[in-house]
């Protein structure tokens, strides 16, 4: 299982929320931990939506010294 | 005797500068004149050589040709029947370039198997490019516009000229070692043969396939391959090209996370329906009804139990007192008051009954007993029955 925690890229997020679709689809999972398990994807979707809107391009030069 | 069986004819290689240079599109055909101050020579190159050729001739290019002298004898011209044509000056440089090709391909470097995956979600890519140049602002918008998620960082190399391959090769080993990128991008803008020289590097190629970060190679030549880019892990035909491949689009990201909404959405509903059903199923079904009906079976039944216990716990004390009422009769028809009430008394002496003569002897102190009392006599005399 992905491990979430406030520092998760936008890939582990993405992992995470796949593992959450698939348990769902697993006919075998109970209905409460299913509720559990959407309310989480909800928000990880959410989280996800936000990366990629709120995300600023980081460009850096290197200079000669640097390289 | 023709000029066709002289072996000093058959392979010569003619350099000059085209000119009335014409395709014939029927055939496939190729006509031109190689010339120089001096001179001219007629030259023709027949459909199946001239799609091999990997550049279109123009008029006023300087170039290598080589094939055979013949006699062309319906216009009574000699002529050259030309295999190959190279440019001129980077002929050798091409022939260099074919055989490294041809060598490292045959190394196994170009294999499809030792090709790293490009990572779907680059977070940091290095790119190493003049710092000048389009190529990396192309390359910076384009990425930016798709997954400002990533990281970039320029590594300035030098693109062309002496220096070039040795920044290129330093480049890869700076996002390896001192900087670990996910991706690299390598590349420049479009260029002759000669400005490419630095990407059809034999060390570049061995320095890329060594890196452990997956390599983009984006030489900006659509139509000719660079060293570079057999030994990338992939091939861009540009700049912005690499760009588009080396990060996801987020527009497109966007939508995948919309429909990971709607499949969880879909799951979830599907199992809530799924566990109504069931519900709805169990109490009307006849498993639901027989446990109705089995607990209200149980319910008479122990219903009926408690009265029956209630009526079998009168009877037994019924039976009981009865019982005892007869015990109690037949022990009062017994008992020893009643036959001494007919005139007979108790006697005992010393604690113990006296049952007959036997028991006693003149003198003995014995104590009768009465219902209504008891008295102390002594025995005077003691007579025994005859017979006994």
């Amino acid at each position: 299982m992905t491990e979430i925690n406030d520092n998760s890229t936008y890939e582990e997020l993405i992992a995470r929320i796949n593992e959450i679709v698939k348990q769902l689809e697993n006919p075998e999972s109970s209905l409460d931990a299913s509720v559990a398990l959407f309310e989480e994807g909800v928000k990880l979707i959410r989280r996800a939506n936000k990366m990629l809107e709120e995300a600023e391009q980081k460009v850096k030069f290197l200079t000669e010294s640097e390289t | 005797m023709t000029l066709d069986n002289s072996p000093f004819l058959r392979s010569v290689g003619v350099s000059g500068e085209i000119s009335n240079f014409k395709y014939h599109y029927a055939s496939g055909h190729i006509y031109f004149t190689l010339k120089d101050s001096t001179s001219q020579l007629k030259c023709v190159m027949f459909r199946s050589d001239a799609v091999n050729l990997k550049f279109s001739p123009e008029d006023g290019m300087k170039v290598v040709c080589t094939g055979s002298v013949r006699v062309y004898t319906a216009g009574g011209t000699y002529q050259l029947y030309v295999n190959d044509i190279l440019p001129d000056g980077v002929g050798s440089l091409y022939l260099a370039y074919e055989q490294l090709k041809a060598k490292l391909e045959s190394e196994g470097l170009f294999d499809k198997s030792v090709k790293k995956p490009i990572p779907k979600y680059p977070e940091k890519i290095g790119v190493i490019t003049s710092q000048t140049g389009a190529a990396v602002r192309d390359i910076i918008n384009i990425a930016g516009r798709r997954y400002p998620l990533c990281e970039i960082t320029v590594y300035p190399a030098i693109v062309q000229g002496e220096n070039a391959e040795k920044t290129l090769i330093s480049g890869l080993s700076y996002f390896n070692e001192k900087e670990k990128a996910d991706l690299i991008i390598i590349g420049r803008g479009g260029g002759s043969l000669e400005d490419l020289y630095a990407f059809n590097s034999e060390a570049l190629a061995r320095a890329i396939r060594k890196s452990d970060v997956p390599v983009i190679s984006a030489v900006g030549h659509e139509t000719d391959f660079t060293i570079c880019d057999f030994a990338s892990d992939l091939r861009a035909p540009t700049p912005s090209a690499a760009a588009e491949l080396a990060v996801p689009d987020s527009i497109a990201l966007k939508g995948e996370l919309a429909s990971d909404y709607g499949l969880m959405k879909r799951a979830l509903g599907n199992k809530i329906e799924r566990e109504k059903k069931m519900l709805g199923d169990l109490s009307r079904s006849g498993s639901m009804k027989s446990l109705y009906s089995f607990i209200a079976d149980k319910r008479l039944c122990l219903d009926g139990l408690g009265d029956k216990m209630r009526s079998e716990i009168r009877l037994i004390t019924l039976k009981k007192r009865s019982a005892f009422e007869n015990s109690a009769s037949k022990l009062n028809a017994h008992s020893p008051l009643r036959i001494l009430s007919g005139g007979y008394a108790y006697v005992e002496s010393g604690g113990k009954a006296v049952t007959g003569v036997k028991d006693v002897t003149a003198g003995m102190d014995i104590k009768v007993t009465f219902t209504d009392g008891h008295l102390s006599a002594k025995v005077t005399e003691v007579n025994e029955n005859d017979g006994n």
